[in-house]
């Protein structure tokens, strides 16, 4: 039976602390502390677009709007409810994108992407 | 042990500002590439009516295999165009994401906007007379000749503000009509 230093103990336990956080990761990433109505423009290297949503009392809308640039592709917009279910993906045009939501509560984000497989930004 | 802290603090902190990165700011997945499935619509170019409806009706028995009950398809008053449906969600919201995802990408992601973008689109007048009385409330002039999101969008200089009156009048006009509204100038 060979013997375990109290080195290689540490190293083992840095590694299994390294992936449990790496294993969160995604989880972190996913979730946004903003709520909906943080509207801004966003940029990338092709160009800008805006992302706004928010809630009117009756109804929940995001929307994704060219702003400048060249980026190619496809708009789309949805919301996360407030029971954190997503709307229906809305693929718009090159230029616009709108979801919305009939409903009593607040949602919680609206999403937005600048491209069929674009990463998501919320708003 | 320090130094293994500090590598997966730069991992955490590179990954999730990645993620949060504006739209293509970035990290591309594979998982929302449009699936072949939508190819026998789209690849003369065109999307003629039987076809979109043929993909909306993949599209529900798609989400309704997964386990999550859909409404008919009913026309949306906001366009003419749209087919506009209720979907019930249920158990992990996760779960259900990814499923009604992945039924849109392999059926409905390009066809339905391809098919609207190439059709004139009609409000249905009970919701067209609201938006107007809504947009002039709001101080926009408007020439009575407006039939369409664009042409409003066009007289008030402005999409947000009518996204707002569609929205806010929907509820008041259409009661019974499902509650997801995709918007399309």
């Amino acid at each position: 039976m060979g013997t375990i230093s109290l080195s290689s103990v540490r190293r083992s336990a840095a590694a299994a602390g390294m992936t449990a956080l790496v294993a969160v990761t995604p989880l972190l990433a996913a979730t946004d502390a903003q709520a909906l109505g943080n509207n801004r423009t966003v940029s990338r290297s092709c160009g800008s677009n805006y992302v706004g949503s928010g809630f009117n009392g009756s109804q929940n809308w995001a929307q994704t709007k060219k702003v400048s640039g060249s980026c190619a592709g496809r708009l789309s917009a949805a919301l996360i409810r407030s029971d954190g279910y997503w709307t229906t993906r809305v693929y718009g045009t090159s230029t616009s994108a709108y979801a919305s939501y009939n409903s009593a509560y607040k949602g919680r984000n609206g999403l937005h992407w600048g491209c069929d497989n674009c990463n998501v930004t919320y708003s | 042990m320090r130094r293994a802290t500090l590598v997966v603090a730069v991992i955490l902190a590179t990954v999730s500002g990645c993620a949060q990165a504006g739209p293509g700011g970035g990290r591309e997945g594979s998982d929302d590439i449009p699936l072949p499935g939508q190819q026998w619509a789209l690849g003369d170019g065109k999307v003629t009516a039987a076809e979109y409806r043929t993909a909306m009706g993949r599209f529900v028995s798609c989400v309704r295999g997964a386990g999550y009950p859909v409404t008919d398809p009913v026309r949306s008053p906001a366009d003419n165009l749209t087919l506009i449906y209720t979907i019930t969600p249920s158990g992990d919201p996760d779960t259900y994401n990814s499923a009604v995802q992945s039924c849109n990408l392999s059926h409905l992601s390009l066809v339905e906007p391809t098919f609207v973008a190439a059709q004139p689109q009609v409000m249905d007048e009970p919701l067209r007379t609201a938006v107007g009385n809504c947009l002039r409330r709001q101080g926009a002039e408007l020439t009575a000749g407006e039939r369409n999101l664009a042409d409003f969008a066009h007289s008030a200089k402005d999409e947000t503000r009518v996204v707002d009156c569609v929205t806010g009048q929907w509820a008041r006009v259409y009661p019974r009509l499902p509650a997801e509204v995709p918007l399309r100038f």
